[in-house]
């Protein structure tokens, strides 16, 4: 899916927070995403795509708890707003190689879109985790206090993003 | 122009990296980008690749790059910022015209500075008898053969000018539109001048006005052309080194032709104003023969005008009116001292020699 088509599915999941969330704050978050989106779509800045997927985590929890009960709606709601800004972010970088009407250059273009279909694996790997670990946890809950093992699942969590944020083994000329 | 930026991985494999360079001012990407983002596996390259076009002609030089190495989700990632220095020169595009075809006498002046071309052949004089010493092309063969001795043809020695360019690189002197600017005018006109000065047998000096002062004492030669052609597309565009400053150059760094008022001075502009006038009106009356070059890049900035959509074009045609009526009484002011040319890109130098004789 190329950045247009993240970018129209973001507008769409803020469109249905828009219409179906009967609240007022429901309604100001998914605005402010909108219009953040289309800053940051504008003038490709990645902060501001990131930023405009996390407004409608509070609206898309709310609407899919009619689906998925007042529970697990946040955790989907997060899944999913993690793997569409992700992907987002990183069209907008590779916009700068595929969607620009002058870059032409088969060999860089290729990369880019080796590095596009790794990311997508990458992705699914994460969805199926997410979903692993949240059956695990339910698991978990029928044994153990809820409490304790969502404290466990947040501390496996911060050393899971910690290991993976240090792990790559980067040296420069400067090391 | 292509550039090409090749990395090597040369560790472990990297999950995605962006590589990123900066573009020096004046250049134009006409092809590809100057951003990569890709993965590289252990021992593998990859290259970065793109067009450039410089809008005028100019020095750029090629400075650092940007190398961030990034975990795939982005979650850490190192910058690196590394020098692949590298650097272009453009050159005006020069058409010959009536200066180069052979060495045009256009701009030749009976200066007092022996030419370069020894045995110059500028009139013939006399003939003579021949003395040990004198060059077997000199002899008058027909002559010769006609009176039983050997004659020779004398000639005028040819003499070139003593010429000093004066070059208005100022800030406020040269038009912007967006990316075009009329430096590329100036240069180009510049050049052609120089060329035809040079070609002509006539030694030539260069001061330019801007950032920096830029200054050549006069010479003869190709060699001494190209050198002050290089120093003119470096001079930067600047405020300090105006045209008030050019008698105090003239005194201090060409001091032969200061003293004895010797040569000619060129003054080259693409907007004529009322310092340089000033300057030439001082100049001239302390025994200089001066002469104002108008590079007349009105044309050239309209069309910049117009692709920038900047005015309609009612606007558009008022402004060239004022524009010309303002350049044609700054002419008119400046023929009052000097000999006026006007250049453009299409048509090269017209209006020869209007003002004092």
């Amino acid at each position: 899916m190329t950045r247009k088509g993240v970018a129209a599915l973001l507008y769409l999941v803020a469109a249905f927070c828009a219409v179906l969330d009967p609240t007022t704050i429901g309604l100001i978050l998914a605005i402010t995403c909108v219009s953040l989106l289309t800053v940051g779509y504008r003038f490709r800045v990645d902060f501001a795509l990131v930023l405009s997927g996390w407004f409608l985590y509070f609206p898309l929890a709310g609407i899919l708890s009619v689906l998925f009960g007042p529970f697990w709606s946040f955790l989907v709601s997060g899944t999913i707003i993690v793997v569409v800004t992700e992907r987002l972010s990183l069209q907008n970088q590779l916009s700068f190689v595929l969607e620009n009407p002058v870059a032409i250059d088969t060999e860089v273009k290729r990369l880019a879109e080796e590095l596009s279909r790794v990311h997508v694996k990458r992705l699914i790997q994460v969805v199926a985790l997410v979903t692993a670990i949240g059956f695990l946890a339910a698991a978990g809950a029928l044994a153990f206090s809820a409490v304790s093992v969502l404290m466990l699942a947040s501390v496996l969590i911060l050393v899971a993003i910690g290991f993976y944020a240090t792990r790559s083994t980067i040296r420069g000329p400067n090391d | 122009m292509v550039v090409e930026l090749t990395i090597t991985n040369e560790g472990n494999d990297l999950e995605r990296i962006v590589l990123e360079d900066e573009l020096p001012e004046g250049l134009v990407v006409t092809r590809g980008s100057t951003r990569m983002v890709c993965a590289l596996k252990r021992g593998t390259k990859a290259t970065l690749r793109y067009e450039v076009a410089l809008s005028e002609p100019g020095d750029v030089h090629f400075g650092p790059y940007v190398l961030r190495i990034q975990s795939l989700f982005r979650l850490s990632e190192k910058r690196f910022d590394l020098i692949a220095p590298a650097s272009i020169k453009m050159y005006p595009k020069f058409f010959s015209r009536r200066v180069f075809a052979s060495r045009s006498k256009t701009y030749s002046f009976a200066g007092n500075a022996p030419s370069r071309y020894k045995g110059g052949r500028l009139e013939f004089m006399n003939i003579r008898g021949h003395v040990y010493g004198d060059p077997l092309r000199d002899i008058n063969w027909k002559a010769s053969a006609r009176l039983g001795k050997r004659l020779v043809n004398e000639w005028h020695a040819e003499r070139g000018l003593d010429c000093i360019m004066i070059v208005d690189l100022l800030r406020a002197d040269i038009p912007r539109v967006g990316i075009w600017s009329g430096r590329s005018g100036l240069i180009s006109s510049s050049y052609e001048l120089a060329h035809g000065l040079v070609g002509s047998g006539n030694r030539l000096g260069l001061l330019v006005l801007g950032q920096t002062p830029v200054k050549l004492h006069p010479g003869f030669g190709s060699r001494h052309l190209r050198i002050l052609l290089d120093l003119i597309i470096t001079a930067r565009e600047g405020t300090v080194w105006d045209a008030g400053s050019i008698e105090g150059f003239l005194r201090s760094f060409f001091r032969k032709q200061y003293r004895f008022r010797a040569g000619a001075l060129f003054f080259v502009t693409t907007t004529p104003n009322a310092d340089l006038l000033n300057a030439v009106k001082t100049l001239s009356a302390k025994g200089f023969s001066c002469h104002t070059i108008i590079a007349n890049v009105l044309d050239d900035e309209a069309r910049a005008l117009t692709e920038l959509r900047a005015s309609d074009a009612t606007t558009l045609a008022t402004g060239a009116r004022v524009a010309r009526a303002e350049m044609e009484w700054f002419e008119k002011r400046f023929e009052l001292y000097s000999k006026v040319f006007e250049w453009t890109r299409e048509s090269g130098f017209v209006g020869f020699g209007r003002g004092p004789q």
